[in-house]
Order: C-alpha cells, then structure tokens, then sequence
C-alpha cells in the first residue's frame, strides 16, 4: 500500500493497540521515589473481581523486576494501596500536602516491618491518581486505579463531589474506599455506599465540641451565623445543627452559601455579618476559601470568634494575613506543642527529616492510610469483604491522635466513621495557639 | 436589616475597580489586535508570584517589587507578541489555541513549582478604615485609587497621545492604517506590553486581596471577558461603565441570593443587553 | 524520501477506493476493540472519547453556518441532565430517556435559538460563551431537581432482554457499553456527514459564507440558522444523556466554561475544514492525556505541547496531514506579511 496518509492512521491505530496493554504494566513497576525500600517484585496480590474479564491478569504484562535479598526473609509482596488526590487544579494546593504524607506513612510503615499475615510479609505502596479537582477527573483516577492496576485499597477524595463520582466506580467493583471527609450528603457516604469508611472527623462531628468550647470561653455568645459551601451538604448539615444549638441554648442565624468557584467572598461574608451574629462559623472548604472569608470578616469589622472545621491553621494565617488570624478556632494540630501524641511527634520529626518542613496536613493525610493498616492487621486479610467485615465490627481503633472508636450507624445508617480525639488549635493575634484537646461524640 | 446602603456603595466601587483593573488589559489587546487573549489570566496569576517571590522571598519592599514585577511581565510581553501573536495575526483561530496552550502550559508550570504553597501577598497598606459606619480595607482603598489613576492614564494615553491614535486607527482598519505609515507590528508590541504591565499590576494587588494559587486566573477571566464584550471592542473608556455594572451587580446580588443564582442574573443581564446591542454599550457599530 | 512518498499524485479512483477501504479497517478495527482490549480501563477511555466525538461533530455542524458557538458544552449538559432527572425522578427507562433529553436538548436550542441570530459571527460567539455559563448557573440554582453539586444515582441502560437472541446487561459492562455508544456515534456520523453534503449543508456554508449573499437569493438566514444550532443540539444532548447513563453521576463544573473552550479548541486543532477534523482532534485530546496519566501533573504539559505544535507546524489542523496538494508543514522561517486569512 503506498497511499501513505491513509495509512499512516492505520499504522498509528494497530501500533496503538499493541502498546496500551504494555503502556500500564510498565508503570505499575516504577515505585514511589520517597520510599528507602529498593524496587519490590511488583506482583499483585488481588484479582480483578468475577465481573470483569478473566484474560485481565494475562493481558498485563509482568515487567517484574527482580528484589535482591532486601526484603528480610521471605520475598515481601506489595500491597497497593490507591489514592485519590487532585494534583492539579483549585484543590490540588492542599491535596498535595495529604499526598505527601500519605507517603510518609509508607516510609515509616515499611521502615516499621511493612504487613505480615499469616507469615507473608507485605510492604505498601501508595498509587496516586490525579482526579484533577473535577469529578470527571476523580472518576477518571478511580476507574485507573481500580480497572486497571485492579487496586482493592483506595484512600478517597476529600470533597463530596468528586467522592460521590469515585463511588461510582468503587462500589461496583467492592473496592474498599477510606475517604478523608464528607460533608452529611447521602449520596457521598451512607447505606447505599457499603465499601466506604470516613477515617477522619466531618462536618457533623465538630458541632458539638465547637459549641461547648464556645459557651465555656464566650459565655456571652447567644447568635451563629454559619458559612457553607454550595456543595451539597447544607440540607443535611443544617437541622443536626439547628438542633445542637437549641440545646446548647444558642441560636442559628441562618446558613449562608458561597459558591466555590466565587472570586471574591466578601459579599457572601457581608450578608453573613448583615445579621449581627457574636460568632462566625465556617463549614468545610480549602484554607484558600477560609482564610479569604476570614480576611475579610476582619476587614468588615467583624471582631467575634470564628470556628471552623478542620482546617490547617497555618496555612490559613498564610491566606488571611497575620494581622487577620485572631480568635479563629479549628481542629487541627498544632506543631510546637508539647501535649500532640507520640505518633504526632514522631510525624512531625520524619517530616522534617524527609521533607525539611512540616505541614498540619500530612496528619491529616497519614492518618486515614494509618486506620485501614489496623484494619487490615486486625481483620489479617488482604481480601477487602473480609476487612470491611471486621472494621466495622471494630469498637476502637488506634489513631494517631489517640484511641478512636467506631460509630455513626445513627446518623448516616452504617457504621463506618471513625470518631478520633481532636485537637482544638487557634490563630491568636497571628500566633497559632494550643487549646485542648478535645472529645468528639460519635455520630 | 443591617446592610448599610453607603456601605454597599463603597463595596461596589472597589469590587468595580477590581474587575476595571483585570479587563483594562484585555480591552486594550482586543480593541488594538482583535485578539481574544485568553492568556490573560494567566499573566495576571504570573504577576501576582512574580511580586510574591520578590517581596516575600527575597524581601524587597513591596512596593517596588510590585513595579519591578511589572517591569517583568511587561518584558515578557514583548516576547508574548513577537512569537505567539505575530505568527498569527489575522488568524483568529489559531491565536485562540495559542492562547489556550500558553494558559495551559504555564498554569501546569507554576503548579509544578509552587503550586502546593498555599499562600497570599501580605497587605501592601494594612488596617482597615472605619468611619461614618462603613468599614473599607486599606488595601482595596488603596487599590481602588491605583485603578482609577491606571484608567485615566490609559485613556489619556488614547485619546491624546500619538502612539495612542496610532493604536485607535489600528483598531478602526489595520490595512488602511498600515497605509498610512503606522507600523503595526511596533504599535501591537507597544499595545502587548501595556497589556501584560496592566494584568501584572492587578495580580500584584489582587494577590494581596484575595490570595495567590495557580488557578485564580480562571474565574477572574470570565469576568473581564464579560466587562470586555459588554463595554464594546473599540471602546476603552466603555470599560470603565462596564466594570461599574458588573461589580453593581456582584456586590448587591449575593446580599438577595445565593452564588450560583447571582451569576445567572447577571449574565442574563448581560446577554439582553448584547441581543439587543452586539457591539456592546459604547462599543463601534459592526 | 518521505515527502516524495507524499508527493504522489494518484488518480481520484484509486484515491477513492484507498479511502473507502481505509474506512472499512477502522470501522473493523473499532468493533474488534473489546475483543483485543480487555481492561475496561481502557474501554472507558474509549466510550469517553467517543461521547466526546459527537459532541464535537455536532459543534462543527453548528461552526458550519457561520455560528461557532462555545458554549456547546452546556447543550450536552441539559441532555445529559434531562435525562438524568427523568430516568431517576420519574423512573422512565434510559432507552427512552437517552432520546427524551436529546429532544429537550432541541426545544432549549430553538427557544434561544431565534433571538440569538440578532447577533452574527464573533457576537454570536460570546453570546453563546455566556449562555453556557448561565445555563451550567440554572443547573446549579435548580437544586432542587439537579443536587447542588451533583446528580446522582442515575440508573444504567436497562439490560436489552430479546428472549432467545440476545441478552446484554449493561450494569458494570463496559464493553456492552462501548457497542452501544460506537453505534450510536456511527448513527449520528453518517445523519451529521449526509446532512453536511446536502442541499442544507451547502445552505449552510453558503450563508456562514456571505449572508447577505445568501439572503439575495432567497435563503432565509435566521430559519437556517435555527436549523443548524438545533441539530447540533440534538447530538450535544444525545452525547450528553449516553454520558449520564454511563457515568451515573453528573456535576455541572463538566459542563461549564472551560470544557466548553476545549470543545472548540478539539475542533479547532483538529481541523476545521474536514468532516473528520474533529474526530481526530477529540480522539488526540482525549486519549493522550489519559494515556500518559502517569505523568501525573506533568501530563498538561504534553496537551499543551501538542497544541503548539499544531498551530505553528499545521496551520489547517492536524487533518491536514491527510490532504493532497497541500503544503502539508508550513514553514516557519518565512517572514510573515500582515495578510488577512481565512
């Protein structure tokens, strides 16, 4: 054949076809640059499940690449374990902080022993995919991680869009899901998602212990005005808090939504503060929102409290101004003190060591890798029906902040949140400032 | 209710001197070039690191590294017209996807380098200033002032310089205006490096309002591409009314309705009058 | 050796009978894909590519009146939600529902459509630029219906039960999805290619032409124009409610001003002259990135590149590579002369 432009397609196409299924087996053999273990004989240890196709396992080409004897006695295997983070886009500033520790727990964790069941040690191996910040991406991401490196382990999305999209995906195919947060939507997390855990404190969670710290350090406060994200989550966030300050004999002035791609907040904080409230509350969103809001709270003459949810406090006097960081509360950990957990400390000395800086957000990030490991030490399989079965039999669990317990069958009609201690910190006249620690309720 | 008119007033002519600021740019490339640059945003977000990394990394006065980051971006604006819309000049199309791999490539980039660095400038004039009720941040004062003054320059520049003429008669007819002796391609260098200067000043100040990332450019070029088409191409002092629309209408919405319901009437707004009026309030008929 | 290999001029009859042939092996090729590929990874790349591939042939019929309108996007978006809602609210089936938003998709496009032929060429292109935007904002105000960030829990095709024949499930199958959809985009390829070559479709390129021209001999301009903005609308929504259904999960941020920009830009690269522009740009643009993921944040880098490399090396798009007697690589040190192009 000598037309060659036709022909050209043809050829793209064929050669195209060929390289697909050797395109992704020849990255699964390229480990993460951070971790101090040599290059592991990449064998998977799960199977595609019974739905898809059998030939998945022959199609994948095995580039193994041999271990030298560095594993101690019998070859280790690798467990992968997925994460979905968004590299790129309006998350990706913070998301890439909870990936970066999310391989300092693979470090420390190998470095620790890895996993061994039944005589079969296992070192991990974080595979993160980019979701981009859209749903599109985090589906796209899920469908990578789970139909094509056939990962049984992802540690989920952070925001209910994109855990929402990544369900999709997920739930069919019985991959156990870890997500980082959820913001009380149905959709996200509840009976219908039976393979997602929550292993970090949420939006509903903070209510109560923010409401009791307010009445012990402002008596006076009487009004809230709360500031939500149009995400989804106010329907459902809203009564459980109208109700929490009733009790707490506190009022809810209204809830007001800002939409997350808004350029400038201070509209939205000045129809907040149009109502007078003694104290501001900020329900989820990135520090590039809350420290905006914050900032301009400030710069409307708003001098109350402001309680938030579980935002990094340093990143967000980073985004308000140190000028502006006073009387802002939220639950997260504060680096200096002395009254953080062991493990907090331990984060805190391999990240410097690793990283020559430490963020509040690689907590947030090891720890949800750090439950699923206990969970699957405790339920001794890597099958994950059998440790989604044990974890939610599970009464406590071991956290980083502490001993955590099992819960939320009440509120979200399945047992899968993991209720830890959490650490209230400050912004005091652009000091981060300990509090106390304190102790959530489950849900 | 609590919402005090004046205060609402003064709301809406910083959050108008902020959108004028973004779109001054932007008109200028369009009326001058008849280019859509969408790279825009993407100077602006520059701009913004530029003066961060000098101020705050290497800790010149702010103020200086905001000029001197000016100074650098409009530089790089030379290199912006020489190589991505010169090739390109007629081609609407193809400047179009040049613009959009340039948004592409050098958002990527940034994210590469600094993008996990959650961050903003620190105020360039701090406090806030109180009186008769209302509450208005130095910094938006501040920025405000500069906005005005840039805009006046850039209309006093039109109207009553030479190179300004030569950049209205481009706009008008650039085959009759390259008859009569203008040389386009130094009056387009001329008109892209104020164009870039103008994003870079506003990134510098918006940084310190709003707060730096990778990706604060996309938000903000739909609302210069809005002011842009609604004052008209051609028009540069359109821009100016219809920046003053626009921030009107983000300020007092959002007080009635939530975000998303915001956005939707004010584009609706936008589009009634452009059904009615394509080329815009002041811009040149078709 | 290669450009003279190009340079090859054979008769219109053997060039005819090449390209035939050609199409037959793709077409081939295409079906067999499922067969040869067994990661549904990769069959999910390709069902995306190919929803994505109507949306752009269906934005290039409505480019060729004259309208490029960018915000296509969100014609995909009432489709994809119309039919969302329908299947889950009112548990119509999705067989039903596909062609129910497809139609609603229409009704949008003809409602707006006549006021929107006041305005002409780069007008109409903002116009529509904030017409996308509005819409993906209604989408987001109507909460009530839509789910303020997403739609979910929409239900799959229902299994195509022809008792004896054949018996296709679709939850969880992505190759059974990967048929349907390639068949549907076959369907929409050849109604939208014979449409082009038509009586309208040469209407159409007469009026984006000239109007004025057009309108002197007779041709009604503003009914044409309709026409062609709503048969592009009908394919945007009918791309849009297959990609609800297999997505199962919507949120308006796919539908919004940035994906509507790239849908231009896939035409745009691909080629704006040819039928098939468009698919071989989307088919680039989609698939690229997803191939090179693990570059992980790197990976817009490569998309970026391509772009460039397009615009400065192929001016007509990357389809030129296919035509004859043409200068295929334009050269790039010529000093270029302010000329007014196409």
């Amino acid at each position: 054949m000598i037309k060659k432009p036709w022909c050209i397609l043809l050829v793209i196409l064929v050669v195209c076809a060929i390289l697909f299924p050797s395109c992704s087996s020849s990255t699964q053999t390229a480990t993460q640059t951070t971790t101090q273990a040599p290059a592991q004989t990449a064998v998977k240890t799960s199977s595609l499940p019974a739905a898809s196709s059998s030939s998945a396992a022959a199609s994948s080409a095995p580039a193994t690449t041999s271990s030298a004897a560095a594993s101690t006695t019998a070859a280790a295997k690798t467990l992968q374990i997925g994460s979905l983070v968004s590299l790129t886009g309006f998350a990706s500033a913070s998301e890439s902080l909870i990936l970066d520790g999310q391989k300092l727990f693979q470090t420390w964790y190998n470095n620790q022993g890895g996993l061994t069941i039944a005589g079969q040690k296992y070192n991990i191996e974080i595979v993160a995919e980019d979701s981009q910040s859209t749903a599109d991406g985090a589906a796209a991401a899920a469908n990578k991680l789970v139909l094509d490196n056939g990962i049984q382990f992802v540690v989920g999305p952070v925001m209910p869009f994109m855990t929402v999209a990544s369900g999709t995906v997920t739930e069919p195919n019985h991959v156990l899901r870890v997500a980082l947060y959820n913001a009380a939507t149905p959709e996200e997390y509840g009976a219908d998602t039976p393979y997602t855990f929550i292993a970090n404190d949420c939006s509903l969670d903070f209510i109560s212990p923010n409401m009791e710290y307010m009445k012990e350090a402002y008596p006076d406060l009487k009004t809230i005005t709360v500031l939500s994200p149009d995400d989804g989550g106010p329907p459902y966030i809203e009564p459980v808090f109208k109700k929490k300050a009733e009790e707490e004999g506190l009022t809810l002035n209204e809830f007001v939504l800002w939409s997350l791609e808004a350029t400038d907040l201070q509209p939205s904080v000045q129809k907040a503060l149009s109502s007078n409230p003694d104290a501001l509350y900020f329900i989820n969103g990135w520090p590039i929102h809350m420290g905006s809001m914050l900032k301009a709270a400030r710069q409307l003459g708003f001098t109350g409290p402001v309680f938030a949810c579980h935002e990094d406090a340093y990143d967000i006097r980073e985004v308000a101004g140190v000028e502006n960081s006073t009387e802002f509360y939220t639950h997260n950990i504060t680096i200096e003190s002395s009254e953080m957990t062991p493990e907090i400390k331990e984060i805190i000395q391999l990240a410097n060591a690793t990283y020559g800086k430490m963020s509040a957000t690689y907590v947030w990030g090891w720890s949800p890798v750090a439950c699923l490991m206990e969970a699957i030490e405790a339920a001794q399989s890597v099958d994950p029906e059998v440790v989604k079965n044990t974890w939610e039999q599970m009464e406590t669990i071991d956290t980083v902040y502490g001993e955590g317990r099992m819960g939320g069958l009440s509120t979200y009609g399945i047992n899968h949140n993991v209720s830890a201690p959490m650490a209230l910190t400050a912004l005091k006249d652009g000091e981060v400032v300990w509090i106390k620690w304190q102790d959530v309720p489950l849900p | 209710m609590g919402i005090d008119v004046a205060q609402v007033a003064i709301n809406v002519l910083m959050l108008s001197s902020m959108y004028i600021l973004m779109a001054l740019g932007f008109a200028i490339l369009l009326s001058v070039l008849g280019i859509m640059n969408f790279a825009h945003s993407v100077i602006y977000m520059v701009g913004g690191y530029i003066c961060y990394q000098l101020a705050v990394v290497y800790g010149l006065n702010q103020w200086f590294s905001l000029i001197l980051a000016t100074v650098i971006v409009g530089l790089f604006g030379l290199f912006l017209e020489r190589f991505c819309f010169r090739p390109f000049f007629g081609d609407g199309n193809r400047t179009m996807v040049m613009t959009l791999a340039i948004i592409v490539l050098v958002e990527t980039i940034v994210n590469i380098l600094v993008g996990t660095q959650v961050r903003s400038l620190p105020a360039f004039v701090p406090g806030v200033i109180k009186g008769a009720g209302i509450s208005v941040s130095a910094d938006r004062l501040v920025t405000f002032i500069i906005g005005a003054v840039l805009t006046a320059t850039m209309i006093l520049l039109i109207r009553k310089t030479m190179i300004g003429q030569k950049m209205l008669a481009i706009s008008q007819d650039s085959v009759g205006a390259a008859l009569q002796g203008i040389n386009i391609y130094k009056i387009s260098s001329t008109a892209t490096v104020v164009a870039c200067a103008l994003a870079a000043v506003s990134g510098g100040l918006m940084a310190a309002i709003l707060r730096l990332s990778p990706y604060i450019g996309d938000t903000m070029l739909v609302k210069a591409i809005e002011i842009v088409i609604l004052a008209g191409i051609g028009s540069i002092s359109g821009v100016v009314g219809a920046g003053l629309i626009l921030g009107a209408l983000d300020s007092c919405l959002p007080l009635y309705l939530s975000g998303a319901a915001t956005e939707v009437v004010g584009l609706c707004v936008i589009i009634l009058i452009l059904l009615f009026r394509p080329q815009g309030l002041f811009g040149r008929e078709a | 050796m290669l450009k003279n290999m190009l340079k090859i001029d054979l008769s219109y009859q053997k060039v005819k009978y090449a390209k035939i042939f050609t199409g037959i092996v793709i077409l081939l090729l295409l079906f067999l894909i499922p067969v040869f590929i067994h990661k549904p990874y990769y069959l999910h790349i390709f069902i995306l590519a190919i929803i994505y591939i109507i949306v752009v042939c269906s934005l290039r019929t409505v480019a060729l009146s004259g309208q490029v309108s960018i915000g296509h996007a969100a014609f995909m978006a009432i489709g994809a939600y119309a039919s969302g809602i329908l299947a889950k609210q009112f548990g119509l089936t999705p067989w039903l529902t596909i062609f129910l938003g497809a139609v609603v998709s229409m009704l949008f496009a003809l409602a707006i459509g006549f006021p929107f032929t006041r305005v002409r060429a780069f007008y109409f292109s903002m116009v529509s630029l904030f017409g996308g935007i509005a819409i993906m904002n209604l989408i987001r105000v109507a909460e009530k219906w839509t789910g303020a960030t997403s739609l979910a829990g929409i239900p799959p095709l229902d299994s195509l039960n022809i008792p004896g024949i054949v018996q296709i499930t679709f939850s969880n199958q992505k190759a059974a999805y990967y048929y349907f959809i390639l068949i549907v985009a076959l369907l929409c390829l050849a109604f939208l290619y014979s449409l082009e070559h038509s009586r309208i479709g040469m209407t159409w390129k007469a009026i984006s032409q000239s109007h004025q021209v057009a309108s002197s001999v007779g041709i009604n301009e503003s009914r044409y124009r309709v026409l062609a903005l709503a048969v592009g609308c009908f394919f945007s929504g009918l791309a849009g409610a297959c990609y609800a259904h297999y997505n199962l999960v919507l949120t308006p941020s796919t539908f919004g001003f940035l994906p509507s920009i790239y849908l231009v830009m896939y035409m745009l690269v691909g080629g704006l002259g040819s039928f098939w522009g468009p698919v071989l740009g989307t088919a680039i643009f989609v698939l690229v990135p997803e191939i090179f993921r693990w570059m992980k944040e790197y990976t817009p880098l490569l998309v970026g590149g391509i772009m460039v490399i397009v615009v400065f090396l192929l001016p007509k798009g990357m389809v030129s590579l296919f035509y004859r007697n043409e200068p295929k690589i334009r050269k790039i040190h010529k000093k270029e002369a302010l000329r007014y192009d196409a």
